[in-house]
């Protein structure tokens, strides 16, 4: 996860470019934009990072469920994982 | 008689009375007046070329106009752009400078680097980049990821190279850059590495 992609979350409809993940290049598009804080960013990127750990887990779940109804229906496991590719 | 070791032309010997002075003088002239025929004539801006391997086979001709490679630039960087503009911004280093040798002269441009997109489901991430000479944009291209039944995207990258033959007509120094925005998704960025070269074509 980068500074970057924090500030975008933090400022979804304001236009900014950065250099090299540098808040200090940090050059914005949109008038009246403030540049978020430190720690603002900081407690971004930990929450993004769990949202992206937490959408993995759940497509791993989703797939492993997935799995399981089809064996249920009578589907080995290699028939069901070529379904699910 | 004697005669030069190059040419073969006649002169009397060194021990020679002077006898018909003015015919030994006139032959030794009308002799290099001949080796020299073909040296005779041209036109401005003509050069002398050889004809044969036959010694003093020459012939005034033009300067080949077969293209050729001039000078070269080359510049490679590291620096990552990243964006959420609407609008073409800088991507910071990739950029080089040349300066033609002749106003005729046509310049390749080529960009190699990697271009990232971001974005989430159904937003069908686009990211564009354009070449300037100057401010002029000259060659645009783009890279767009279809979601399909992801529920995120996450960044994709592809590595791209932009091309562009152009003639700035100018003797100066002139700058080339890369440019990038985003159309959907959330962000466009350049990424990893990039490489700038310029050719000079002469013609």
């Amino acid at each position: 996860m980068t500074i970057a992609k924090a500030i975008a979350s933090l400022r979804p409809d304001a236009e900014f470019t950065i250099v090299d993940n540098d808040i200090k290049t940090i050059v914005w598009h949109t008038e009246g934009v403030t540049t978020p804080t430190k720690k603002q960013i900081d407690d971004e990127i930990k929450r993004l990072e769990a949202e992206e750990a937490a959408a993995i887990q759940a497509r791993i779940d989703a797939k492993a469920s997935a799995i399981a109804k089809l064996e249920a229906l009578g589907l080995n496991l290699a028939e069901a994982q070529a379904i699910l590719g | 008689m004697a005669s030069t070791t190059n040419f073969g032309w006649t002169t009397p010997d060194n021990t020679g009375y002077v006898k018909d002075g003015a015919l030994a003088i006139r032959t030794l002239g009308s002799a290099i007046d001949t080796s020299m025929a073909e040296l005779k004539g041209g036109t401005t801006g003509q050069v002398l070329k050889k004809s044969s391997g036959t010694d003093m086979d020459f012939e005034w001709g033009t300067v080949s106009s077969t293209p050729r490679i001039g000078q070269v630039v080359g510049v490679y960087t590291t620096t990552n752009t990243f964006t959420t503009s609407t609008s073409y911004v800088d991507a910071t280093d990739i950029t080089a400078t040349i300066t033609p040798t002749l106003s005729t002269s046509k310049v390749l441009v080529t960009i190699s680097f990697n271009l990232s997109v971001d974005g989430n489901f159904n937003s069908y991430p686009v990211g564009y980049a354009q070449i300037l000479r100057v401010s002029t944009a000259i060659r645009e291209g783009y890279m767009a990821i279809y979601t399909g039944i992801s529920t995120t995207v996450g960044l994709t990258t592809d590595q791209f190279t932009l091309t562009y033959l152009d003639s700035p007509a100018t003797t100066s120094a002139t700058t080339y850059k890369l440019q990038i925005k985003k159309a959907n998704g959330t962000s466009a960025q350049t990424n990893s590495s990039a490489t700038v070269i310029l050719q000079e074509v002469l013609v």
